[in-house]
């Protein structure tokens, strides 16, 4: 089938967005068969004009729009980059000082570690010593009253950086404690080490010492209960358990305790 | 010689006109008034154009947040509307191809499962906006412009960046293809 010329077909679209219906009625007397494809351009038109929705566009707020536009990039940017500033160096900061400051030492009794070497070679921990330290009411220490830090969890003054810990003044009570025990006191309080030889006997102390140095104390000791004590090196010490004259010869087994 | 160089200066006067002075000077509610005025019908191109009413109020607020930033850049050689629309309807052909590249990138079995049925239909015009929907949106720009806005030929070109010849031209065409498919829905 031949459609309208394209003449036709322009006065037709014409007509259908015209919407006269005279004009289309005087058209379909003279186009007869093509009546139907008017009418249905003309409703087809008529419909897509219908068909335009209504307006339901959402309320606009442009003082948003305002505040972000109109503020200029740097003022937002110089702050946080500030900030950010302020931030890393409190950070670096805190880093440098915590350097600066030695790790806090824990001369609590219950961390000294102890071991023994049995005769097969196994490392054990001496329990029964460990125990009766934990469980032991009488001995207290305190540090001398001139220093001016806790070893617990103070940063030490650095005025005194140039004393060995070891040789720092301390103060032990000792009541009715063994002397094994004592030494771990003495060793966990002095920062020091301390090397018992094997086959020493265990007695009990009864003493206070005020404001003495961890080898003074020991010295003393020794003099009252009858052992030997060696500086090995600074900060370490061995007791043996009689005089130097009396000393017993190490067997090739038996190792030493040591008290740190 | 003096009317030639008059006529291609030619700005419009008219309310529009004096309601972007009122706020290029600071009067925030002729920017206002400018909203209520055009708001409906950008939004109408924008529905016109995009599948949902959702779509087009996000571009009708881009359109109407971007001349709030850049109203000064309007050198008045055409009418305000003309210049908004053609704002409107590039606005709105950006986002519906970057809708249609969205729902080609999405995996097939989502894409199955969430995204088949995009375009909203209103009860009325089911078949209006189902021939619409399977038109392309330079398609659906100019229908929109002509039958819903009722633009002349020049306008309809300027809103579409070409002359009234080229528009009559894309107006034959997509007319056509939409005849063709509201035909086969109608039978």
């Amino acid at each position: 089938m031949k459609g309208p010329s394209p003449a036709t077909d322009a006065l037709m679209w014409q007509l259908a967005e015209g919407q006269d219906a005279d004009s289309i009625e005087q058209f379909c007397t003279r186009y007869p068969e093509l009546r139907q494809e008017v009418l249905h351009r003309a409703n087809m038109v008529h419909r897509l004009r219908e068909s335009k929705p209504g307006g339901t566009a959402k309320p606009f707020a442009p003082q948003l729009l305002e505040v972000r536009s109109r503020r200029p990039i740097w003022r937002t940017a110089v702050p946080a980059f500030l900030l950010a500033g302020v931030a890393f160096a409190g950070l670096a900061l805190g880093k440098y000082l915590g350097s600066q400051s030695p790790a806090p030492v824990a001369p609590a009794p219950s961390q000294v570690r102890e071991t023994t070497t049995s005769r097969f070679g196994d490392e054990a921990p001496l329990r029964a010593d460990t125990r009766r330290t934990e469980t032991s009411p009488n001995p207290s220490v305190s540090n001398d009253p001139t220093r001016s830090q806790s070893p617990d969890n103070q940063a030490p003054d650095h005025r005194d950086t140039d004393a060995k810990p070891w040789d720092a003044p301390i103060t032990v009570k000792l009541r009715g404690v063994s002397l094994l025990d004592a030494f771990k006191l003495i060793a966990a309080s002095g920062h020091c080490q301390i090397e018992v030889a094997p086959g020493f006997e265990d007695q009990i102390v009864e003493a206070d010492y005020f404001g003495r140095s961890p080898g003074a104390i020991l010295k003393a000791l020794a003099q009252s209960l009858n052992f030997t004590v060696f500086d090995q090196e600074p900060g370490h010490f061995l007791v043996v358990p009689a005089s130097p004259s009396t000393q017993p010869s190490r067997q090739p087994d038996e190792l030493p305790t040591i008290y740190r | 010689m003096q009317s030639l160089l008059n006529s291609a200066r030619q700005t419009f006067f008219d309310e529009d006109t004096i309601l972007i002075e009122r706020y290029l000077r600071g009067d925030g509610a002729a920017f206002d008034q400018l909203y209520q005025r055009y708001s409906d019908r950008v939004f109408q191109i924008a529905r016109g154009i995009l599948p949902t009413s959702d779509d087009a109020d996000d571009v009708t607020l881009e359109v109407f947040s971007s001349i709030y930033r850049n109203l000064v850049r309007f050198d008045r050689r055409s009418k305000f509307s003309t210049w908004l629309f053609r704002i409107t309807v590039n606005r709105a052909i950006q986002h519906g191809r970057t809708l249609s590249r969205r729902k080609r990138e999405q995996p097939i079995e989502l894409a199955s499962e969430v995204v088949a049925p995009v375009a909203e239909s209103r009860d009325d015009f089911t078949d209006i906006d189902t021939a619409l929907g399977q038109l392309g949106p330079e398609d659906r720009a100019v229908l929109t412009l002509f039958y819903w806005q009722n633009l002349d030929l020049a306008e309809v070109g300027q809103a579409l960046g070409c002359s009234a010849n080229a528009a009559k031209t894309r107006l034959f065409r997509a007319r056509e293809r939409f005849r063709k498919i509201y035909e086969e829905i109608s039978r």
